[in-house]
């Protein structure tokens, strides 16, 4: 029994203390999935000596994470929320750190479509196609009700499969089924399990999907580590760390674009299936 | 020696009087036997003695202290051996330990009562592994290794064989030897006759009998204790 | 099967970073465990020997608490701990700690009912016995306990692999963090989501060894408390 309680003591002391430099990071899966943190944070970590714990969820529920206080940083792709976080004072400082675009992915082969809209508009009136859904209000579930919008097009149906859960299981069902589905380029890259599937539409600006940064409001959660986050946005957007970002790449694929000072030129060249809309 | 003090006990049951009107102020260093036929009360009694069951009425004394209390003076047998789940050495060290007794000398009060209980040879076995009469030893063992002053056994040797009985009489016999004080249940009266020299006689809840086992043996003086003798009850 | 051969590849060469989180994922599920059972084990024992008021209650709580799905009981877990909950100015959220909390959650009711189940049939044998000996009530539940052992390993062994084998509450309390809070099932889920069949694969196996080697030790305990048992 003695026993027992000093193990059980011993093992809890050692999980408390571990670091106290550090701060928590809420964030998006395509982010992390993707590989970009396990690159570029411990840059940041030994530039710094500030650790960084990234919880990677989907935008809506790492918005609602920060807005409980339970991160010191945001790191989001839906402008509009974004926005919305920083109106409603949960958020300050809001910048723009990198971008990439989505794509539409599906069996290759299966059918060509000229564009996005012919794609879609086939989609939704053939209803020959299945398309998978994220269902999970993240943000590139946003975009792409969005993107449906757009079109007047309101998608409903067998073939229109809302499965609630991240980009990975949703490719994982596309592959295994035949379907469309969109994804951000970043996780399709890095994504292992491709089967059939491959990239249908992209490069229409309407893809455009820029990352930003918010620090947490101190005013809101006093608790927050205001000073070492932003020190952490300092260093996102700064030179060095907007060279890495545009460094990253993924089977010889280059997943983002600095955009954080588009003036400067930090010497990276996006690839031209990314769109631009300066 | 111990005083036992019985007053105006009775005992009810979903409306069954199963104890009734029982008066008895008893001083005994032998053996008493508590005899009568199936459901006549005996264990019943015995259990009331301890303070296991609790009288619908009237009082119970060991010494003028009352039955719930001093527990750890008497020592107690059940008809059907409770064993613990331990190896038979530890079956007998158990109430030492709970009794919190020092524990300088309990090995070898342990090894005494495996001796007397002549299970040495037994001592490291699981206790569930015994067999119906050593179980029966261990357990009247396990009841002496405290030193109580009294022992209560409820027919301890129902459905044992003649060999296990004598050897767990012997163990009674050497009790008392050592001035202890055995109360005992049992519907066998070979061994009543055997073992007692003191006899409560139970019938129907009643105490109809309480006298020295020879003159019980001799001459019952109730209608009902002849009855039983001549093996009509 | 080229995945499974990978993933068996990936098991034998297990690096640094794989051991970090078997490690961790038995480092919090054996504390849960732990916390679990000081707590349901004395608790399972009463509830088996004594009829105090709430004991229905309890049962009822207990063994509905069974049927709670982890990431409902993440998700209670979750709003306790954070910033904006009751206990949120711990700072408590997205560490081990936390996880070790919702474990614990889990496990509770597991070892609470299991220890119940073992101990009422020994207290229903030992009952008169230990009433005759006058024995205390703490040294009533520990003779109990004590001898129900070999079922209260094998309870506590159950509540281990259910906590080990756990995702939905470690993967909302813990955040799966890399390298603080990621256990096996969360870079299961998360290599799954990746594409990254034979990594989650391969986890996969060292977590089917766990399970069958805790399964071994189940048997092995329960053949050894078989033993002891009063079969008479």
């Amino acid at each position: 029994m003695r026993f027992m309680l000093t193990f059980c003591l011993l093992t809890l002391s050692s999980m408390v203390q571990a670091e106290d430099k550090f701060i928590t990071i809420a964030s998006t899966t395509s982010t992390q999935n993707s590989g970009l943190y396990d690159y570029l944070l411990p840059q940041f970590t030994a530039d710094t000596g500030i650790g960084v714990r990234v919880v990677a969820v989907g935008t809506g529920q790492a918005i609602k994470i920060a807005k409980n206080g339970d991160a010191d940083v945001l790191l989001v792709h839906h402008r509009p929320s974004e926005d919305a976080f920083v109106e409603n004072g949960y958020g300050i400082e809001r910048r723009d750190v990198m971008y990439n675009d989505f794509v539409i992915v599906g069996p290759k082969g299966k059918a060509s479509f000229e564009s996005l809209e012919n794609a879609l508009t086939t989609f939704a009136s053939t209803e020959d196609y299945a398309f998978v859904s994220r269902g999970d209000d993240s943000g590139t579930h946003k975009r792409e009700r969005e993107l449906w919008a757009t079109f007047n097009l309101s998608p409903q149906g067998k073939w229109y499969r809302e499965i609630g859960a991240g980009m990975g299981a949703a490719l994982n069902m596309s592959a295994s089924i035949d379907a469309y589905t969109m994804s951000d380029r970043g996780t399709w890259l890095s994504f292992g399990n491709k089967g059939q599937l491959g990239i249908i539409i992209q490069g229409d600006d309407i893809l455009f999907n820029p990352y930003g940064i918010i620090l947490v409001n101190p005013e809101k959660h006093p608790h927050v580590k205001i000073s070492m986050a932003r020190q952490f946005s300092d260093w996102i957007v700064s030179d060095k760390a907007q060279s890495i970002i545009g460094a990253f790449s993924v089977n010889g694929m280059q997943l983002f674009c600095p955009n954080a000072n588009p003036e400067d030129n930090i010497n990276v060249v996006c690839p031209s299936s990314i769109p631009r809309t300066d | 020696m111990t005083q036992l003090t019985i007053e105006n006990l009775n005992y009810t049951s979903d409306d069954a009087r199963l104890l009734k009107d029982i008066n008895i102020s008893h001083k005994n260093n032998g053996i008493t036997a508590i005899i009568g036929a199936n459901g006549a009360g005996k264990s019943l009694l015995l259990s009331i003695l301890h303070g296991l069951i609790a009288p619908t009425s009237g009082r119970v004394a060991w010494d003028g202290a009352s039955a719930t209390k001093g527990k750890n003076t008497r020592g107690y047998v059940f008809q059907k051996p409770i064993i613990l789940r331990r190896s038979v050495r530890d079956n007998l060290a158990y109430p030492l330990k709970v009794q919190n007794h020092p524990k300088t000398g309990q090995a070898e009060a342990i090894d005494q009562m495996l001796e007397l209980s002549q299970l040495s040879h037994l001592a490291d076995q699981p206790a569930a592994s015994l067999s119906g009469g050593e179980a029966q030893r261990m357990t009247i063992a396990r009841a002496l290794i405290t030193q109580p002053k009294t022992l209560l056994l409820d027919e301890p040797c129902s459905n044992l064989d003649p060999a296990s009985t004598k050897l767990i009489e012997n163990m009674i016999h050497s009790f008392v030897a050592g001035d202890g004080s055995v109360y005992i249940s049992t519907h066998d009266m070979a061994q009543a006759k055997r073992l007692s020299n003191v006899v409560f006689f139970l019938e129907a809840g009643q105490l109809l009998e309480h006298k020295a086992a020879k003159d019980f043996f001799a001459a019952p003086t109730t209608r009902e204790g002849r009855a039983y003798l001549n093996g009509d009850l | 099967m080229s995945i499974l051969g990978e993933a068996i590849d990936l098991v034998l060469s297990a690096d640094a970073e794989l051991g970090g989180i078997v490690g961790l994922s038995l480092r919090v599920s054996l504390t849960a465990t732990l916390i679990a059972s000081i707590l349901a084990i004395p608790l399972g024992a009463a509830l088996a020997v004594w009829n105090f008021r709430f004991r229905q209650v309890l049962i009822v709580i207990s063994t509905s608490l069974m049927a709670l799905p982890p990431v409902v009981v993440g998700l209670m877990i979750y709003l306790l701990l954070s910033r904006a909950g009751p206990l949120g100015s711990y700072g408590i959220l997205f560490t081990p700690m936390a996880m070790i909390i919702a474990q614990s959650v889990l496990i509770f009711p597991i070892v609470l009912a299991l220890t119940r189940e073992a101990i009422l049939p020994i207290n229903r044998d030992y009952k008169n016995l230990l009433d005759a000996l006058n024995v205390t009530p703490v040294q009533r539940l520990k003779t109990l306990i004590w001898d129900a052992r070999f079922a209260i390993v094998t309870a506590l062994l159950a509540g281990f692999g259910r906590a080990l084998a756990e995702v939905g509450a470690v993967i909302i309390v813990g955040g799966n963090i890399a390298g603080f809070t990621r256990v096996m099932t969360t870079t299961i889920a998360l290599e799954t989501s990746k594409g990254n069949l034979q990594l989650a694969l391969a986890l996969g196996i060292i977590l089917l060894s766990i399970a069958f080697a805790i399964n071994i030790l189940i048997h092995w305990i329960s053949s050894f408390g078989r033993k002891y048992q009063v079969t008479r």
